[in-house]
Parts: structure tokens; sequence; C-alpha cells
């Protein structure tokens, strides 16, 4: 692996641990459910994109970068999927959105 | 394993090692079974990162897909499924009929009496020392079992070491835990409780998503199976991760074939039982113990075994966490026959 390589690929997971921090952050720090969705599946899966591109871009082999994007691809197909449940089960129960006052 | 240990590497084993410790405190700690289930498949996640830390591999995917997933889904499904002996709910007369969980209904734990828990923290702190002192006694650089294992490796029929103690030097242990999840089945079976009402159809989105990841599933499944012989994995991963594909398709409302499906679902549960204690015939069949078998056939009958196994396991593990067995006339179209 080359310098610059490395360089680029500390820059990917640094900016993907930004993304990580800001979806943790909205976990603890908005006010219900549907908000906290949307900061972990939104920000979690754009951290999650970097931190695949910066594995794929050290990746020893083609194979091995295919198979960290299908992983990527997967969780994008599951989180959507499971925030979506959650978001209809509240709903279904009658949880209100939050309004600002 | 780890010879070498550098300073983010040190970090990161620190930050897992307190993870674990507090993510078992609190499970412990907390009267919320919701939360504490929640906790438990963190904890197992995190467990498995510290097996593959360690090295070991082969039981990093056998936690993350039975330990975090499999058991998670399980101690999920119960609370949802049981019958509903919660607070007031006997008072209300609702005593084993079947009410859909509710926040307010969510099963707490009330506190044991004194003298209980005087025991168990005193039960706790016995097992913890005896463990701390099997641990001080474990040489630090020891060579496993890696020494005793070599003489068989050259003819065992698999190249992963793993795989050789499972399927050929211990065969024992493994059929016998074939035979624990047939029982698991049949005592889940037996104890069943009456079926959920049809719960609210799923949405599209998950019948989309399930369309997409249970073939994808049950590629990585056939993926670990055939790595098993040469790499980490085996029956158990791929077993568990097909089971989560059933699961799945469990829960997006897919239906049994009109005709025969139970029966196959029966004859798969018991297949892996019978196919390993046929392969451990191979060995007195030829004048040698039972479960014994070297050279050449023993790459096949590994194989038939695993393949089998995978199969069984898969099929064990939805059938427990479904509950009660596929109904046998499909014609009756009850809330009871998604079995996936």
């Amino acid at each position: 692996m080359s310098t610059a390589v490395a360089i680029v690929a500390t820059a990917l997971v640094v900016v993907a641990l930004v993304f990580f921090a800001a979806g943790t952050a909205g976990v603890l720090r908005f006010p219900d459910v549907y908000n906290r969705l949307h900061a972990v599946t939104k920000a979690d899966n754009v951290g999650l994109g970097f931190l695949i591109l910066a594995l794929v871009i050290t990746s020893p082999s083609a194979l091995i970068a295919a198979k960290h994007i299908a992983i990527w691809i997967f969780a994008l197909i599951t989180s959507t999927t499971a925030c979506h449940l959650i978001a209809r089960a509240a709903l279904q129960r009658g949880i209100e959105p939050w309004r600002p006052r | 394993m780890a010879t070498e240990v550098t300073g983010a590497l040190l970090a990161l084993d620190v930050v897992l090692a307190v993870s674990l410790v507090g993510c078992a405190a609190a499970l412990v700690a907390t009267a919320d079974v919701f939360k504490a289930t929640v906790l438990f498949i963190v904890f197992g996640v995190m467990m498995a990162l510290v097996w593959g830390r360690l090295g070991a591999v082969d039981v990093a995917l056998a936690e993350a897909a039975i330990g975090a997933g499999i058991t998670g889904a399980l101690l999920l499904g119960a609370q949802t499924a049981q019958p509903a002996r919660r607070r007031g709910a006997a008072a209300r007369g609702r005593e084993h009929t079947f009410q859909p969980a509710t926040p307010d209904d969510a099963p707490v734990y009330q506190p044991a009496r004194p003298s209980r828990r005087v025991a168990a923290a005193l039960a706790a702190a016995a097992v913890a020392g005896v463990v701390l002192l099997a641990l001080s006694r474990v040489p630090t650089r020891h060579p496993g079992l890696a020494p005793i294992l070599a003489p068989h490796m050259p003819d065992a029929g698999a190249e992963n070491p793993v795989t050789v103690v499972l399927l050929s030097v211990r065969a024992y242990d493994t059929l016998l835990e074939i035979v624990v999840l047939l029982a698991a089945v049949i005592a889940a079976w037996a104890s069943a409780v009456p079926a959920a009402p049809k719960p609210e159809p799923p949405g599209a989105l998950l019948a989309a998503a399930t369309r997409v990841m249970v073939p994808v599933a049950v590629l990585i499944g056939g993926y670990l199976l055939w790595r098993g012989a040469a790499a980490p994995g085996g029956a158990f991963q791929a077993g568990a991760v097909i089971a989560g594909a059933g699961i799945l398709a469990a829960f997006a409302g897919v239906e049994l074939p009109r005709r025969g499906g139970a029966g196959l679902i029966r004859a798969g549960l018991v297949a892996a039982t019978l196919v390993f204690l046929g392969a451990g015939a191979y060995g007195p069949a030829r004048g040698e113990p039972f479960l014994h078998y070297r050279g050449g056939a023993a790459e096949g009958l590994i194989l038939v075994i695993e393949v089998v196994a995978t199969l069984s396991i898969a099929l064990s593990l939805v059938g427990v966490f479904m509950g009660r067995p596929p109904p046998r006339t499909p014609e009756r179209t009850g809330g009871d026959d998604e079995f996936g």
C-alpha cells in the first residue's frame, strides 16, 4: 500500500467517524423515535459507506473489495427495512411524532 | 494468538473488554426484560469481536450468528409471543390467552427476596473465583491443541483444524449437539402456546427486502459451509445464517407450499441425526470404532454430514423460533401456517 493510498484511506476513516459520531449524538439527543431513527440510519449508513470506501482502496484484491461493497449494500437494504418497520410499529402504537413548540 | 499488541490495538482491546463487561453488568442490573434482551444482543456482537481479536474466527462467526442473531431473535420472539402472564394479567382473567405485547404489558421482574439475592451473589462470586483461579494457571504462551491434533490432520478429511476437531476427532460431541438441537425442537413444539393471531401484513418494503436478502443469506450460508472445510466456517455458522433467512421469511409472511411442506420439514429436522449415525457406522462396518472414519472416505463423509447438518440446524433453529410445528392440514389457513 502506497503512502498516498494510506493517507486517503485514513482521511476516509476520519470522515466516517464524523458521521458515526453525528448519528450517535442524534440517537442520544433527538426528541422522539422517528427523529432518532432518522439520525441513526442515515448518518451511520453514510459513515459505513466511507469506512467501506477506505477498506476498498486498501483491499489486496478486487474480490475482497467487491465483498466489502456487498456488505455495504446489504447493510443499506436491511437498515432501511428495519428503520421502516420500527417507525411503522411506532405509528401503529399511536406514538405521535414530535413537534417543536 | 495476539503475540505483538501495538498501541492502537491495545486501545481497541481495552475498549472491547470494558464494553463487554459493561454490557454484562448493565444486562444483569436491569429489571426491564426488553432492555436486557437488547443488551444481550449487543453483548453477543461485542463477544464476537473479542473472539475475532483472539484469532478464533470460527467461534466469532458462531457467536455472531447464533449468540447474537438467533438467540436474540428467540428472546424477542418469546417476549411478544408468550401468553399474557404479566402485570395484572391473571386478575383480568386472560391468563394463557394470547395478547399482543404493548409497552404497558412489558414483563418486569420483581426484585427477589434479600436472602435469595445474597445467595445468588455468593454463588456468582464463587464461580468467578474459580474461573479467576483457573485463568491464573493458564500458561500465557501455550501451543493449544495444535500439537495434539497434528498427527490426525493428514488423513482427517478436512484442512480446517476446527472442522477436524468437530467432525472427526470429537465427532461424538457434534453428534450429541445435533441431537440436543433436535430435542430442543421437540420440546418447544410439545409445549407450544396457542398460536398468535395473524399479525398485520408487514408491508411492501419488508416483502421486497426479504426477496433480496433470503437468497443472499442462503448463498452466504452455503459459502460458509463450503469454506468450513479449509477455513473458518462450517455447518453451525452456515445453519444459523440460513435460519436467519427462514425467520426473516416467516416475518414477511412467506407460507409453506400447500402440500408436503410440513412433512419435508420434519424429515429435514431428523436428517442430520440419521446421516451422522449412518456415517458413524462406517467404522464398525470395517472393524473400527463407532464414528471412526479416516483416510479416503473421510472427506466425503464429512462433506455429507456437514451439508445435511446445515439443513437440519437451520430447520431446528427456525423451528424453535416458530415455537410450534407446521400445520399438517394446509387447507386450514389459520394464523399458524407461516412456517419459514
